[in-house]
């Protein structure tokens, strides 16, 4: 396995007309994992996946994928497979069709594509549906088909840009689930604000809002903090001395560096009828929702 | 390229349907393969409209190539595949030349057949064969044609607008600018003009202006390749 990043982008600027996408991003994506991409809307998300398939150009900075330039002439987009928010199917066609004509603009002559096309169906539950037109299948089916397309054909990256965006929340876990199965050893770019979807799914995230904020993995961004919440039977609480109240909730908000269980065994000591005691744990959520901060 | 004229075939006939299909050849026999040619008495005029049709057929089917796309919101996804910008061009502007081409070949099949059986008048076969091959080249034309408003439009009905404005200009006005301004014309060059176009079909008049038409079509065709490379830059 190569240590090399499969993408690397640095200081990249790419405007529309006057209006600034990406504001000095720096970024760089292994060659072996499911990476996030997580940015509120305008945060320069499908900027950036433009920018990896050579869709956009450039205004300064470097942009590498695989070792070249997406802009080069002779840069092989076969090795990225890509699904964007609009699935890119046509509606007109059979779900086959639209599998089939996408093997061939791969070099796959029909036969093999309506075989690649039929299994790929198959392994995702929806065969049956492979000769619907696509503008007659559901908004979830549009979508499990765009996947089907962008996982149908072996390549070196798959980009899904908002995959569960616009599903109701049991689309969205089919289409997570069959995420989660397809993207088994493979490098998957998913961009997302869905930031579950993101804990779920991905080995690195990476925060953008037209330049990188941060990366990481979530878990080791999933981090105990030194708050605690409890709740008293009394209302308050006594903790060394000091009188905690509650809030508007009926919380009490407790700072303190000490070890979790020496906390709540003092405080039971000292007489307070704890009736609820959590620690406050900073996840990707709370990181995301910091660090996007705008003002309005 | 195949892949492209294939996916443009595919979804030509699944967006027409078979009754769609029959209710456009129907159209087209009756209307350009029967109506049109019968105002003309003289056979080879007759037979000239064939060559001057495939333009009405190719220009709205190239208009939809892109303007299409980018309706079905399928043009970014499209160009993520594999392909160069030459095979998509190729695969989009041989759609329309080949469904033309093809159209107006059987619509011309017909009127024979009709005027052998009525004992009407035909044309040699120079005729025939020289109509035949403008036909294809006016198909170019108009796919070249479409395939530029296709380029701009946003969507399918606004490029056919400009193609309808198009075709206005070059069917209405280019007869008017020369019947304006022929009769200002010395009479030596009215003498050499009306000369050329004398001598049949292969006229030094009409090799001149097939000569000129392919000008015309090479000059679109290499502003086409450097629009179709284009594509792949959202952010010119």
């Amino acid at each position: 396995m190569t240590t090399e990043p499969a993408v690397f982008i640095n200081d990249l600027f790419v405007k529309y007309g006057d209006t600034t996408a990406l504001n000095g991003l720096s970024l760089e994506i292994p060659s072996r994992c499911v990476f996030g991409l997580l940015g509120r809307n305008g945060a320069g998300k499908t900027t950036t996946i433009r920018t990896i398939v050579g869709l956009v150009k450039q205004h300064s900075g470097t942009v590498s994928v695989f070792d070249q330039s997406p802009q080069n002439k002779d840069f092989n987009r076969g090795r990225i497979s890509v699904l964007f928010a609009e699935d890119g199917l046509v509606p007109a066609l059979t779900a086959i069709e639209n599998l089939t004509v996408w093997a061939g603009f791969h070099g796959l002559d029909r036969e093999d594509g309506r075989k690649s096309a039929e299994e790929i169906l198959a392994s995702m539950g929806i065969l049956h549906y492979k000769d619907t037109k696509v503008k007659e299948l559901s908004t979830g089916n549009k979508r499990l088909l765009g996947l089907a397309r962008t996982f149908m054909l072996p390549s070196d990256m798959v980009i899904l840009d908002e995959p569960t965006d616009s599903l109701d929340p049991g689309r969205a876990e089919e289409v997570r689930k069959a995420i989660s199965i397809l993207s088994t050893s493979q490098l998957v770019l998913l961009s997302t604000h869905n930031l579950t979807e993101a804990e779920e799914l991905c080995d690195t995230v990476a925060i953008i809002d037209g330049k990188l904020i941060m990366s990481g993995n979530p878990g080791e961004l999933d981090k105990a903090t030194d708050k605690f919440m409890m709740r008293s039977e009394s209302g308050s609480v006594n903790f060394r001395g000091e009188i905690l109240e509650p809030d508007s909730t009926g919380n009490i908000i407790l700072t303190c560096t000490d070890i979790p269980a020496d906390i709540l065994g003092e405080l039971i000591d000292t007489g307070n009828r704890i009736t609820y005691f959590k620690q406050y744990r900073r996840n990707l959520a709370s990181i995301f929702l910091e660090l996007t901060k705008r003002d309005n | 390229m195949g892949a492209v004229l294939r996916r443009e075939w595919l979804r030509y006939q699944r967006a027409m349907g078979k009754a769609g299909l029959v209710r456009f050849a129907v159209l087209y026999i009756v209307v350009f393969g029967f109506i049109l040619p019968n105002s003309f008495e003289h056979p080879a005029a007759a037979f000239a409209v064939f060559a001057f049709i495939p333009i009405y057929v190719a220009g709205p089917l190239a208009v939809d190539a892109f303007a299409g796309e980018r309706e079905r919101n399928t043009l970014e996804t499209l160009l993520t595949a594999p392909l160069t910008p030459a095979q998509l061009l190729w695969g989009k502007a041989l759609f329309p030349v080949l469904v033309s081409t093809a159209t107006v070949w059987l619509v011309m099949l017909l009127f024979t057949s009709y005027r052998l059986i009525s004992g009407g008048k035909l044309p040699g076969l120079e005729t025939v064969i020289t109509v035949m091959l403008a036909g294809i080249l006016m198909s170019f034309m108009g796919a070249v044609i479409g395939l530029h408003v296709s380029m701009k439009a946003k969507s399918v009905r606004s490029g056919l607008q400009w193609f309808s404005v198009f075709l206005i200009m070059i069917a209405l006005g280019i007869p008017a600018m020369v019947e304006f301004a022929y009769p200002y014309f010395p009479d030596t060059i009215k003498l050499r003009i009306e000369s050329a176009f004398t001598g049949g079909l292969l006229s030094i008049g009409n090799l001149i202006a097939v000569f000129v038409i392919i000008a015309v079509c090479s000059v679109f065709w290499k502003t086409l390749k450097y629009r179709t490379r284009s594509l792949w830059i959202m952010n010119k």
